[in-house]
């Protein structure tokens, strides 16, 4: 005599029914993900040119240098970039390059930086920048550092930014 | 029939191809470079300044070689950086050509500019670069002859000590000493490379 191995016809039925409402919500919630609550701070890109700073420069060393970085916002509320903490310089600024027919200036950003919703903070040479103002040492190419990114509503990010001589994209 | 169609169409493409060869030829003198040309009848200018050697560096005893002049600042974290990258793009596409390109960056910042700083920083994009210095009167005769616009701004807000605004544009040089380019600073290194390549030919 077979014995039939397996669940009860009415179990069976009743598995079946779960699987596919399993199935529908797993594929529901794929295609059309709800934007989680509150900012999603994604930080990519994140890179510093070389500069030669002498062993003796010293606290004011005079010494300048940059982070170039890409934040983006996956979520559904707008958040806002304050300040840039890190201890490879004596303080960070947010600045902005200005070119007026090839004459260029920089301006500080006071207040921080918007990073809008399902938008993205794209710092690059020639625009926004971090400025690194009295570097404590050389940054050589390949080298990595700390940066901690404050926001107004994720807090602090900590990146580490890479030192290469050109950008990601060249 | 078939045959002469097919001579026809034949005698078609080498009339088109040579009307495009002829309109290449054509364009090729005045309308080939990317960036801006500058009039043909700049007079030659000349200057000398002193070089992170130490040594004296004379533009018209450049002769012979592209001259590519650039304004900047070590302290300039940004832009005079991004130019000396490109740089570096621009020396290692040109290969065995870049011997015969010369690479010149010009303080606008003579004060925190020493010889030594320029050189560890040239040195870390390339040695063969060139970083010139001077007093502030040859300093600022060369700037009135290039029309570069060099502006100090000091500000309340930052930490750091001075900012100079200052010209971006790449100046370049033929191999016969005259200026014939203007090249946005934000060029892209094909660009470059492009005008250098047909002021070698």
């Amino acid at each position: 005599m077979m014995k039939r191995i397996g669940l009860h016809p009415a179990n069976q039925k009743r598995g079946r029914v779960r699987l596919a409402v399993g199935l529908l919500l797993a594929t529901g919630l794929s295609l059309c993900r709800p934007a989680p609550p509150g900012p999603a701070i994604r930080i990519s890109d994140v890179w510093s040119r070389p500069v030669a700073v002498p062993a003796e420069a010293g606290e004011h060393s005079g010494y300048t240098g940059v982070i170039y970085l890409t934040i983006a916002n996956d979520g559904s509320t707008p958040d806002r970039l304050q300040r840039i903490e890190t201890a490879i310089c004596r303080v960070a600024e947010m600045h902005e390059t200005l070119a007026e027919n090839n004459r260029m200036r920089m301006q500080k950003i006071e207040g921080g930086l918007d990073v809008p919703v399902r938008g993205t903070l794209a710092m690059k040479p020639g625009g926004v920048h971090v400025m690194l103002i009295d570097l404590r040492r050389a940054l050589h190419e390949g080298d990595t550092f700390g940066a901690t990114l404050v926001f107004e509503k994720s807090g602090a990010i900590t990146v580490r930014s890479t030192v290469r001589l050109h950008g990601p994209s060249g | 029939m078939f045959h002469r169609s097919e001579g026809r169409s034949g005698a078609c493409a080498a009339i088109a191809l040579a009307l495009i060869l002829l309109a290449c030829a054509g364009c090729r003198k005045t309308e080939n470079f990317r960036g801006a040309v500058m009039p043909a009848d700049m007079p030659i200018v000349d200057f000398t300044l002193t070089d992170q050697n130490n040594q004296p560096f004379t533009l018209s005893r450049q002769q012979g070689k592209v001259v590519l002049l650039f304004f900047g600042y070590t302290y300039c974290p940004d832009v005079c950086p991004m130019t000396l990258s490109a740089w570096k793009q621009v020396q290692g596409a040109l290969g065995d050509d870049a011997r015969n390109v010369r690479f010149v960056y010009v303080t606008v910042d003579p004060k925190r500019d020493t010889l030594e700083r320029l050189k560890s920083h040239l040195e870390i994009f390339s040695d063969d670069f060139i970083g010139l210095t001077g007093s502030e009167k040859a300093l600022n005769e060369v700037y009135s002859k290039f029309g570069v616009f060099r502006e100090i701004e000091k500000f309340a807000d930052s930490e750091t000590d001075y900012l100079v605004n200052h010209t971006a544009r790449i100046f370049v040089f033929d191999r016969d000493g005259r200026w014939r380019l203007g090249i946005s600073y934000n060029a892209p290194v094909e660009d470059i490379v492009h005008d250098i390549r047909l002021l070698l030919e």
